[in-house]
């Protein structure tokens, strides 16, 4: 008898379908239309990722499942949806004055965009390894491109070539250990089996796979997320690429990534045996290990560059290990999922509001804007909004009260500390007292000292001034009035 | 028949996955790193065939279809690359690559 | 029988792949990655999954070596320069990395191993089969390939045209 086509449930799917569709109608409109404006396929992607957004915040209820229990909104991942695809629009916001001036192809860039917003979507709701693997190569070949579009770059070409055999490598270690969880959890690739057989595990040999299998894997969410040991490149990559490309790399890609993470981890949150109660903490301190790195060497280098991409690219190897830390006191610590949820959503909406805008308004600002820091010298003087902006974004990276920082770090440190773990909290809070000098001193420039570059700075356009706003008002409003983000964070 | 070997094949993975590691550190030149990251990929394909015949799962030939795909994917993407530095800079050599401060 | 087949099969698949690693010329590294293939093949064939074989010889070693054969010849990639010192400091690392890799995992892979936990009865399964496990069970995963694939032409086109 014929096999039976599996039952579509289309809310849940529409997200999916539309944001795949919006990928292909930007390429096909590009054949097809004849008379169109630059901003064409700009306002192709921001109209389907919107729609997309919409249905997932609110067709889609809670713990919706598609496909066969490959796919589910829980709340993390419903949110993290969200999020990236919210990165999606601003970081296509941002982008025209870059595609400007450095002739990139429209149409293309802003499909690859999209493609690889698609692939962080279905990153973040799937529960099913091969579907995860899945859209982390689709996440990296779409930037792979994006990275090394500006033609007559060849930084642009290294960024790309660079990034590519740093994700090519991670990959192989990513699908090594999914392979490893696959067969140590006797042939189930969805994760919420994985957990169940975890429970029922009376073998030693199944156990031991599926260790290795999740030591490797995290080594492939470890490069993906640019924690350290695992991060040389990034900085590269970021100094290299569009800038726009860079911020989507740092937002979206992170928050993807590590809602990823966190579906992974799961299954090894559930289990009952004394032995994986061992082995769970082993992993929390190989975690450990990894944010205090992160914090440690991303503040510190960061305090070495001077080129604003560079520095920012270290920041948010910084700002991974202050997120992973919500990950340690998820595993080592005897909390539920739902106390630790709502911390790492708040910390990721913060990083990303603060990213856009930073990396927006050196966007925004063309290749002065990318250069090193210097050349901000005298903004404050020849465009008060773009540097009123960008200190916003400097203030609220480094975690000064009334921005949406401080709360994202706030929740975060005093979730660990509840959970015990004193030593990372203090030196997390070390790092955001060294990050202080590197921050400020961005505003120390554009405030204090006199222009030295051109005189005349092009205004943003509409579109970017939008993309900017709609970014940097959330930081200073969230920031003052916290619990409108529980409000938000319950209701949606 | 081919069950006795599940040991043997998962060792057999183990050290091709190894020496993959060692090719992408070992290699200087972009295409051989890459080709190193292949062989890492068919390591993996060796063990969910082993795993996937282990349990009868007949997924695992599928998914061995779809990791393929992935690897044919990354090759035509790094290919491009590689041919588009090699334009630009007339080499491939990683060590070379050095306008990016590392 | 079938174990000479298998021992020698794999012992070849090893030693090409460490010229794969090792080799400093290209062309040899991609005849001896196609070796490795063809040995991995036959070792699918020895463990009944003849579908699996074929797909490898035809798509991995038949497809995408030879794209990587095509842009070796396009590119010519020659090893002339000495061995800087940055070099052999990588190559320490990397031998480091491998003797860990390989003696970590092997050893806990060895502790761990059961044989009565890993012997059924292996058979071959029908293409049908897993046809069907494809379009049906993991019906995502297919089409995410196909976003991929789509992807990945748009990209090397546009990487790679001259302007």
């Amino acid at each position: 008898m014929p096999p039976t086509i599996p039952t579509i449930q289309w809310w849940p799917t529409l997200p999916i379908l539309l944001v795949a569709a919006t990928g292909v109608l930007i390429l096909l409109a590009d054949l097809v239309v004849a008379q169109r404006g630059p901003m064409f396929s700009l306002f192709i992607s921001i109209v389907g990722m919107g729609a997309a957004l919409i249905v997932v915040a609110n067709g889609v209820s809670e713990d919706a499942a598609a496909f066969g229990q490959f796919v589910r909104y829980d709340f993390v991942g419903r949110w993290g949806a969200m999020i990236v695809l919210a990165c999606g629009c601003l970081v296509a916001l941002i982008s025209p004055r870059t595609v400007q001036l450095y002739e990139l192809p429209p149409a293309e860039y802003y499909a690859l965009l999209v493609f690889a917003v698609f692939g962080m979507l279905v990153l973040c709701i799937s529960v099913e390894l091969f579907t995860i693997f899945l859209s982390v190569e689709i996440v990296a070949v779409a930037i792979y491109i994006l990275a090394g579009l500006m033609r007559n770059s060849s930084r642009s070409a290294e960024a790309a070539l660079k990034y590519f055999i740093l994700g090519a490598f991670s990959g192989g270690f990513l699908i090594f250990g999914f392979v490893f969880l696959y067969g140590g959890a006797g042939g189930s690739s969805v994760l919420g089996e994985i957990g169940l057989s975890i429970m029922q595990i009376d073998s030693l040999w199944e156990t031991g796979c599926l260790v290795l299998g999740l030591a490797l894997a995290l080594a492939g969410f470890a490069f993906k997320l640019t924690l350290v040991p695992f991060h040389l490149y990034a900085a590269d990559v970021f100094e290299g690429a569009p800038t726009p490309v860079a911020t989507l790399l740092a937002t979206g890609s992170k928050v993807a990534g590590f809602v990823a993470l966190i579906h992974v981890l799961t299954p090894l949150h559930q289990h009952l045996s004394a032995t994986l109660r061992a082995i769970a903490a082993d992993v929390g301190s190989l975690l450990w290990l990894l944010a205090a790195l992160s914090i440690v060497v991303g503040n510190v280098v960061a305090l070495l560059q001077r080129n604003v991409k560079r520095m920012l690219a270290y920041s948010s190897i910084a700002h991974s290990g202050y997120l992973l830390m919500a990950a340690v006191v998820f595993v080592e610590g005897s909390v539920k999922l739902a106390q630790v949820e709502f911390v790492i959503l708040v910390y990721l909406i913060a990083y990303v509001l603060m990213k856009v805008v930073a990396f927006g308004v050196a966007a925004t600002l063309g290749a002065r804007g990318e250069g090193n820091i210097e050349d901000y010298a005298g903004l404050a003087q020849q465009s008060p909004r773009l540097a009123f902006l960008m200190a916003i974004a400097m203030l609220s990276l480094t975690g000064i009260p009334g921005t949406i920082g401080f709360v994202g770090k706030f929740y975060i440190f005093a979730r660990a500390i509840e959970a015990g773990f004193v030593m990372l909290v203090i030196l997390a809070v070390l790092g955001s007292v060294v990050s202080a000098y590197y921050y400020l001193r961005v505003i120390v420039f554009m405030y204090m000292r006199d222009p030295t570059g051109e005189a005349t700075i092009e205004p943003a356009t509409m579109i970017q001034r939008v993309g900017l706003l709609l970014a940097a008002v959330p930081i200073v409003v969230l920031g003052v009035f916290p619990q409108m983000l529980v409000v938000l964070l319950s209701n949606v | 028949m081919g069950e006795a070997y599940f040991g043997y094949n998962i060792f057999l993975s183990v050290i091709l996955f190894a020496l993959g590691v060692l090719g992408v550190l070992w290699q200087r030149n972009a295409l051989s790193v890459f080709m190193s990251v292949e062989l890492m990929l068919n390591a993996a394909n060796l063990a969910l065939i082993t795993f996937a015949q282990q349990f009868g799962d007949a997924a695992g030939g599928g998914l061995v279809l779809l990791i393929i795909t992935v690897a044919a994917a990354e090759a035509g993407v790094g290919l491009a690359i590689f041919i588009r530095l090699y334009r630009q800079r007339a080499t491939i050599e990683l060590d070379k690559a050095t306008e990016l401060q590392g | 029988m079938l174990d000479i087949l298998y021992f020698t099969l794999s012992t070849l698949a090893v030693l090409s792949a460490c010229y794969v690693a090792l080799s400093n010329n290209t062309v040899y590294c991609a005849l001896s990655l196609v070796v490795t293939m063809l040995c991995l093949a036959g070792i699918y064939l020895v463990i009944q999954a003849p579908f699996v074989a074929l797909i490898q010889v035809l798509v991995y070693a038949g497809a995408i070596m030879v794209l990587f054969l095509y842009v070796i010849m396009l590119l010519n990639p020659r090893q002339t320069e000495p061995v800087v010192a940055s070099v052999i400091v990588r190559r320490f690392w990397a031998r480091l990395l491998f003797l860990l890799l390989f003696f970590l995992i092997s050893a806990w892979l060895w502790l761990i191993y059961s044989p009565a936990k890993t012997q059924t009865q292996w058979e071959s399964v029908p293409v049908k089969t897993i046809a069907t496990r494809l379009l049906t069970d993991f019906l995502l995963p297919f089409e995410l390939t196909s976003v991929l694939l789509l992807v990945a032409i748009v990209g090397a086109v546009l990487i790679a045209r001259r302007n």
